[in-house]
């Protein structure tokens, strides 16, 4: 134990003197993510809809076919409706997006009237001309509701519906941002953070040591394979873990000064706890992988061309991860790293489910031993080390 | 009768990598020598002899495909850990971090080399002073010259004052003066009855400080005994004739 301690402190002695650490641990988690992701949304919220504003243009296709509905769009608040009687014009201005709404209006036989509607699921603006037209859409159906009970001699008031629905949109768009903000790209950026950092230190101190034919020294040392291996590792992952907490505190306070609030009053000791659970073995992983990597590697160049592909497949998890793109049910849970991130998005939530976080630490940590495990086989083979 | 203890001694120490799966080289065939206290004993030879490959084996850093080594009584394949507590171990490429200072460097080594912590602010003052390093103690490694680096490479291997010191090249790269200076210096670890066993392809290096000579082609040691044993056994009168004149019987 004390070789390891003595080789650590002399290692994070070495990382701490270097610029590369330095920028890496501190500057990008502090300085240019936050930044980066605050200008981003900052300039992004001043253009997200906040919906009362929003001017809704809607494209009506054949008026004479529905005069009362289109009258309706014409006299409703915020809404601008251009009207066609050309099919192929009426779909151009909208394909070219002069408006966010397309209905066309024609007869059939058994309804009386038939109205489709287009819009762009994804686009706000349309989201919200859709929620409009529906508003229309309900009051024209009452109007001929209304028009057809009072043929019959029933009065609409008299079956009035059992229902009446009121929702109301809270939150803003800063709000809004800042709940996205820590569900989604918190995690992802923690972790690469922690990729980062761990990589260039990672390949610096086995793959450099090699380069630098400094690990000759080591070897006639009394320390043995296993204690160099651990030294080294300790030192990755706690670079790792500094780099991580820092893009936790630069997110916080980061976007904090862009007026992104991030809402922390759901995290309470515990589930700060739960999340150190989650990560810290996520760290771990990193660090033992990379710690593998270099050792095999004769070059920190070739440490670094080893390592992309896993820079890209951490990455690639975290944006399936973070769109939701993924969604393999419980064995997302099973899969390291990947659990790790959905672990973590439950908890900043204020979620607390006992087996995504014990199998998130369970399969990360048998893992990072038997990568461990391997680092040292390869420190001890001589034709890996000396690349002979 | 030799009344000096052997230190070092290799039996049949042999060598062979495996360069692909068909191929084989053996850098170290059957190596039989011996070194005792106070001695300086030179393995000379061109470069690709395997000289470096005979030092890394006694020093523990590559095992032996056969035959063995013995430091201070213990198998280098057996126990080498109790070997690497004997030892000191002089690489030629200096491999020193470049962000320590000599300071810094030194209780490194010298605190994973064994050495007891109340002993090492000393002796890391003795070291400095023996090898002239005070002015240059606070500079990070980067900021020294070649001349200092490898005052310091030699300081890390005798911080912990081991019996042995294994010296692969030690004057490799270096201006007159500051190899003078570290023949100098080993010159004074022979009057502490250390064993050193040194590598060199530098004839006056190796005529100045050598006891015994092993000399040796392709992994084989060709000669191998006292320095005027050899050259009036061969008939030489210096050790560069001698050398030649191996390398030509090797040739024919």
């Amino acid at each position: 134990m004390r070789n390891i301690w003595l080789l650590f402190k002399k290692e994070i002695l070495v990382a701490a003197r270097d610029r590369r650490t330095a920028i890496l641990v501190l500057v990008f988690p502090l300085i240019f993510y936050p930044t980066m992701l605050g200008l981003i949304f900052h300039f992004t919220a001043q253009n997200v809809p906040s919906g009362q504003e929003t001017i809704s243009r809607v494209v009506f296709q054949n008026k004479e076919t529905a005069p009362v509905l289109a009258e309706l769009f014409t006299k409703e608040d915020n809404v601008v409706t251009t009207f066609y009687e050309d099919e192929g014009k009426a779909k151009e201005a909208y394909e070219e997006k002069h408006g966010d709404l397309l209905i066309k209006a024609s007869k059939e036989e058994s309804s009386g009237l038939r109205v489709e509607i287009s819009y762009r699921k994804y686009d706000q603006n349309s989201e919200i001309a859709m929620s409009r037209s529906q508003k229309v859409l309900e009051e024209y159906l009452k109007l001929v509701m209304k028009q057809k009970l009072g043929g019959m001699g029933i009065s609409y008031e008299d079956i009035k519906p059992p229902l009446k629905i009121v929702a109301e949109s809270t939150g803003n768009a800063q709000s809004a941002i800042g709940e996205q903000m820590l569900q989604m790209m918190l995690p992802y950026f923690v972790i690469l953070s922690i990729i980062t950092a761990a990589m260039g230190l990672g390949a610096e101190i086995t793959a450099g040591e090699k380069e630098k034919k400094t690990i000759s020294t080591l070897l006639v040392s009394r320390l043995s394979r296993e204690e160099i291996v651990v030294g080294k590792f300790l030192t990755v992952f706690l670079v790792a873990a500094i780099a991580a907490l820092f893009s936790v505190v630069g997110l916080i306070y980061g976007l904090g000064l862009f007026g992104i609030d991030l809402p922390l009053q759901g995290l309470t000791p515990g589930i700060f706890i739960s999340i150190l659970f989650t990560v810290l073995p996520l760290v771990a992983l990193l660090s033992s992988l990379v710690i593998c990597i270099g050792s095999f590697s004769r070059t920190q160049k070739e440490a670094n061309v080893y390592q992309t592909p896993v820079l890209m497949l951490v990455v690639l998890t975290g944006i399936l991860s973070m769109t939701g793109g993924i969604d393999l049910g419980k064995y997302s849970y099973l899969i390291p790293v990947l659990n790790s991130l959905e672990t973590f998005k439950e908890l900043i939530s204020g979620t607390v489910n006992g087996y995504h976080i014990g199998a998130t630490f369970l399969t990360m940590v048998p893992l990072t031993l038997l990568l461990i495990y391997l680092a040292i086989g390869l420190f001890k083979r001589e034709d890996i080390l000396f690349r002979l | 009768m030799n009344s000096k203890s052997i230190k070092v001694r290799t039996v049949d120490l042999t060598k062979k990598f495996k360069l692909n799966r068909k191929e084989t080289i053996t850098a170290v065939e059957k190596m039989n020598l011996e070194a005792s206290s106070g001695e300086v004993l030179g393995i000379l030879g061109p470069n690709g002899a395997g000289k470096t490959t005979a030092l890394r084996m006694i020093s523990t850093i590559l095992k032996p495909t056969s035959g063995t080594a013995v430091v201070e009584g213990q198998d280098v394949t057996e126990n080498p850990l109790k070997v690497r507590q004997s030892i000191g171990y002089l690489a030629t490429e200096m491999g020193l971090y470049g962000r320590l200072t000599p300071r810094e460097t030194l209780t490194f080594f010298a605190r994973i080399n064994g050495l007891e912590e109340r002993l090492i602010k000393s002796r890391i003052e003795e070291v400095f002073s023996i090898l002239d390093m005070e002015e240059f103690q606070g500079r990070k490694v980067n900021n020294l010259s070649t001349g200092m680096k490898q005052k310091l490479s030699l300081a890390r291997s005798i911080i912990h004052d081991p019996s042995i010191l294994i010296f692969d090249e030690p004057t490799q790269g270096l201006d007159l003066m500051t190899s003078k200076t570290v023949t100098d210096y080993i010159k004074d670890f022979t009057r502490q009855e250390k064993t050193i066993i040194l590598s060199t392809h530098i004839m006056h290096v190796a005529e100045k400080l050598c006891d015994k000579v092993a000399i040796l082609f392709d992994g084989e040691v060709k000669a191998f005994g006292g320095m005027n044993q050899l050259l009036k056994r061969h008939g030489e009168e210096s050790l560069e004739s001698l050398f030649f004149k191996v390398a030509e019987d090797e040739n024919n």
